[in-house]
């Protein structure tokens, strides 16, 4: 399996929250998915792997090849990497045509026509290409359009994006979606996409790849098909609940029945209980990870 | 130069450039020219050397010069000491990031260099071109003293704070030079190279220093 970053000891301390991450491997050729609570430590992950963040201890290594060292030192990692932010990282002041110009100062393989043309195709403010449109007159849906718009227009081999998701309209979501995999199947397995999402749902049919985080910590990943694997979604009547539910790994119920993700190799636990199994979705998957993890009171 | 000022262009907004680099100023010079005229019946032969009236109106400049910059800073790189960081996450993500936001600032720096000088120029026109360096220098270093400050904040209210209180310190060093000249009967020439000398030396480390804050503010990921 070949890795687009690998990460050992990765360690970010707050006032109140620390990133602890001992290893951390994105496959190559793949859509990865970074999912957790608010507060988990998603955006702080992405940043020290974006070189946003800087202050942090531990190695990472990316494409097989450059360090983090490197990526500071050799501008050609950087050109390699695609970041867009959770909120705009564009001056509210500057207009379309000063994004592109300051894109061209900052960018070697930035090529305007293609800018121009996804901010076309994305419909990112107007509708239109409007150089003279600002960044300030932009939703914040339009913001992330025009931050996607910013990193397709690059040369690169990796996107990580952060949250790109979240402040898209239902059918942007599924244009981001297309736009992920044909980015993947132009790179011929050497592009490779990392973002946050809470819209796991959405992002699902994108997902190769599930990273789940908690207070800092990686708690689950793999790859969908082997989650998916290693995970039953269990359903009952509310009945036969008291029987199962110290078996389950989590569990909701109503006044009907319950629902709950068991463990696949613990499931003779439930050997002879009165309940009915499903192959659990990627959404289902995450939402009890994390609900397990969670410091959320438990209803 | 080109690129440095390839990239001033493409950082800066053209409203910002028709308004704050070339209307706003201009309107200034031609008050400096007007106010001159009235008061000593046309430029040419108004100004006189060591006129108290010129130091009385290069003061008033001065004062209006500090305002002046920090407003329209606001607009280009207000707040970019702060932790918001206006715009420079997006420097990060590029390994130019740091050689391009150290041209923005290195232009911006030589375009303030440039003003200060051609303002005090107009006024110590006939006074001699010691005092015009020494009166550009001190305006220059008091603007970008505090705009060493100013920068600390995304808002206009405190940088106005910083900017008042930099008259006291404006006033301060403006009497100082005062009093020196005055010791020096005699040999001014002498003192106002020392003074040159000083005020340059100070210029050049503040500079320095505005540079190298933003070159870290990149650099460091300070977040």
């Amino acid at each position: 399996m070949d890795y687009v970053i690998e990460a050992h000891d990765i360690k970010k301390k707050y006032k109140r929250f620390t990133l602890d991450i001992p290893e951390l491997k994105i496959p190559r050729g793949f859509a990865t998915a970074l999912i957790g609570e608010n507060g988990a430590g998603k955006t702080t992950l992405l940043n020290i792997l974006a070189g946003i963040l800087l202050q942090y201890h531990g190695k990472i290594r990316y494409f097989d090849q450059y360090t983090d060292k490197d990526r500071e030192e050799i501008p050609d990692v950087k050109e390699l990497i695609g970041y867009t932010a959770s909120g705009s990282y564009f001056v509210a002041q500057w207009k379309l045509k000063e994004v592109e110009d300051i894109s061209e100062a900052l960018f070697q393989g930035f090529h305007r026509e293609r800018f121009e043309q996804w901010c076309r195709d994305l419909a990112v403010g107007a509708g239109g290409w409007d150089p003279g449109q600002k960044v300030a007159s932009l939703s914040d849906g339009n913001r992330m359009k025009l931050m996607i718009a910013g990193v397709l227009a690059r040369d690169t081999k990796l996107l990580l994006m952060d949250e790109p998701a979240s402040p898209l309209d239902p059918v942007m979501r599924d244009r981001l979606c297309e736009i992920i995999r044909e980015y993947l199947a132009e790179g011929d397995g050497q592009r490779s996409v990392f973002f946050s999402t809470h819209n796991v749902a959405d992002m699902e049919n994108v997902t190769d790849y599930a990273i789940i985080m908690e207070q800092g910590r990686i708690v689950e990943q793999g790859f969908v098909e082997d989650l998916k694997e290693k995970y039953v979604l269990v359903k009952g009547d509310a009945a036969d609940l008291g029987a199962v539910q110290d078996k389950l790994f989590t569990c909701s119920s109503n006044q009907y029945g319950f629902e709950g993700i068991c463990l696949a190799d613990k499931l003779d636990r439930l050997a002879g209980c009165n309940v009915s199994m499903e192959r659990p979705g990627l959404t289902q998957i995450s939402v009890a990870v994390m609900k397990h993890f969670s410091r959320v009171t438990k209803g | 130069m080109k690129r440095k000022l390839k990239c001033y262009l493409a950082y800066t907004t053209l409203t910002y450039r028709i308004l704050g680099v070339v209307l706003i100023p201009c309107a200034f010079w031609l008050l400096c020219v007007a106010v001159l005229w009235s008061k000593y019946g046309g430029i040419m032969g108004a100004v006189q050397p060591d006129s108290a009236g010129n130091y009385t109106f290069y003061i008033w400049l001065c004062m209006y010069m500090v305002f002046y910059e920090i407003y329209t800073d606001y607009w280009v790189l207000g707040g970019c000491f702060s932790d918001a960081g206006k715009g420079l996450r997006y420097f990060r993500t590029s390994c130019r990031g740091e050689e391009v936001i150290r041209n923005i600032a290195a232009v911006d720096l030589l375009r303030r260099f440039l003003y200060c000088m051609i303002f005090s120029g107009i006024i110590f026109l006939f006074t001699g071109w010691e005092a015009v360096i020494v009166a550009g220098l001190v305006m220059y270093c008091v603007i970008v003293g505090v705009l060493n400050g100013s920068r600390h904040y995304d808002g206009l209210q405190r940088s106005s704070g910083i900017a008042i209180l930099s008259q006291v310190v404006l006033a301060l060093i403006n009497t100082l030079n005062i009093i020196l000249l005055d010791l020096a009967e005699g040999r001014k020439a002498v003192m106002l190279t020392g003074l040159i000398l000083l005020y340059g030396v100070l210029a050049f480390c503040l500079s320095r220093l505005m540079v190298r804050r933003i070159v870290i503010r990149i650099r460091g990921g300070k977040d």
